[in-house]
């Protein structure tokens, strides 16, 4: 009689054990997952500000060809900076947060530019030159804005968290 | 097509009219621009020399929609009856654009009142 209730309490402690194992394996599991989708959320995140920051380089250069009046650079730059620009924000929209908006205006702002310098590169009016430069400059601090942010988040280990 | 563009463009001269609208400046001279709230479509209105632009663009700014009627279609009478209405319509939309765009109506008000303080 004794003999089969210790077997029957030895049976139970090693349910109880398993189950314990089972469990903490378990929770191992789920925080290496855990770990695993935080660094690759910071690592995305890296990769969005090496992207902005290019794209702000090239729209400062953008904005120096308007600057000098050189017009077949700038309508190179442009046609650059808007395919980069779709493409970045395409690949990084889930960072991009309240910005996308802004983003997409910029966006529009360089397709029109696009397809009023590719008719008239060489004939713009007094008040378009003077907008363009507006324009470009607008855009290099949206762009710049955007680098600044996503780095002070990475700074931050925004993407640790 | 002119049916669609002119629906469209009756419906953003209602909803500028109501304030729901913001526009803005585009790069070429008499170029106007908004985006729906949510980014997914824009719209361009362009009023240039003797020709109307109107074009809707998706979100990623490819053109889904593009009409341009010159005043010479409507002299000779090769435009009628929607075309002319549409050309109209680009015409009162763009004025409207351009007043809401330019803060018209508050630096005239604004020069009323530097004018009357002289």
């Amino acid at each position: 009689m004794i003999l089969h209730d210790l077997f029957d309490w030895s049976n139970a402690g090693v349910g109880v054990t398993g189950l314990g194992l089972t469990l903490w394996a378990v929770a191992q599991a789920t925080g290496a997952k855990t770990a695993a989708e935080r660094a690759e959320n910071s690592i995305r995140r890296h990769n969005a500000e090496v992207d902005f920051d290019s794209l702000a380089r090239m729209a400062k250069e953008l904005h120096g060809y308007v600057e000098d009046g050189r017009m077949s650079e700038a309508r190179l730059r442009t046609t650059d900076l808007r395919s980069e620009l779709a493409l970045a924000i395409r690949q990084h929209k889930v960072f991009l947060g309240n910005q996308l908006i802004s983003l997409k205006e910029k966006q529009l702002d360089l397709k029109l530019v696009t397809d009023g310098l590719n008719r008239k590169s060489n004939d713009l009016s007094q008040t378009e030159r003077v907008r363009l430069l507006g324009i470009t400059g607008a855009i290099l601090e949206v762009l710049a804005g955007q680098c600044g942010e996503l780095r002070s988040e990475v700074e931050r280990g925004r993407g640790y968290e | 097509m002119n049916d669609q563009a002119l629906g469209f463009v009756n419906q953003l001269i209602e909803k500028t009219e109501q304030g729901k609208l913001s526009w803005s400046t585009g790069f070429e001279d008499g170029q106007y621009k908004t985006l729906l709230p949510d980014g997914k479509l824009a719209f361009v209105v362009q009023v240039n020399g003797s020709t109307n632009h109107f074009m809707m663009l998706d979100d990623k700014q490819e053109v889904i929609l593009l009409e341009s009627i010159d005043i010479d279609e409507l002299n000779c009478g090769i435009a009628r009856g929607k075309r002319v209405a549409l050309y109209n319509a680009i015409d009162q939309l763009n004025k409207l654009a351009r007043t809401q765009a330019l803060h018209v109506n508050e630096k005239l008000a604004d020069a009323e009142k530097m004018l009357a303080a002289i």
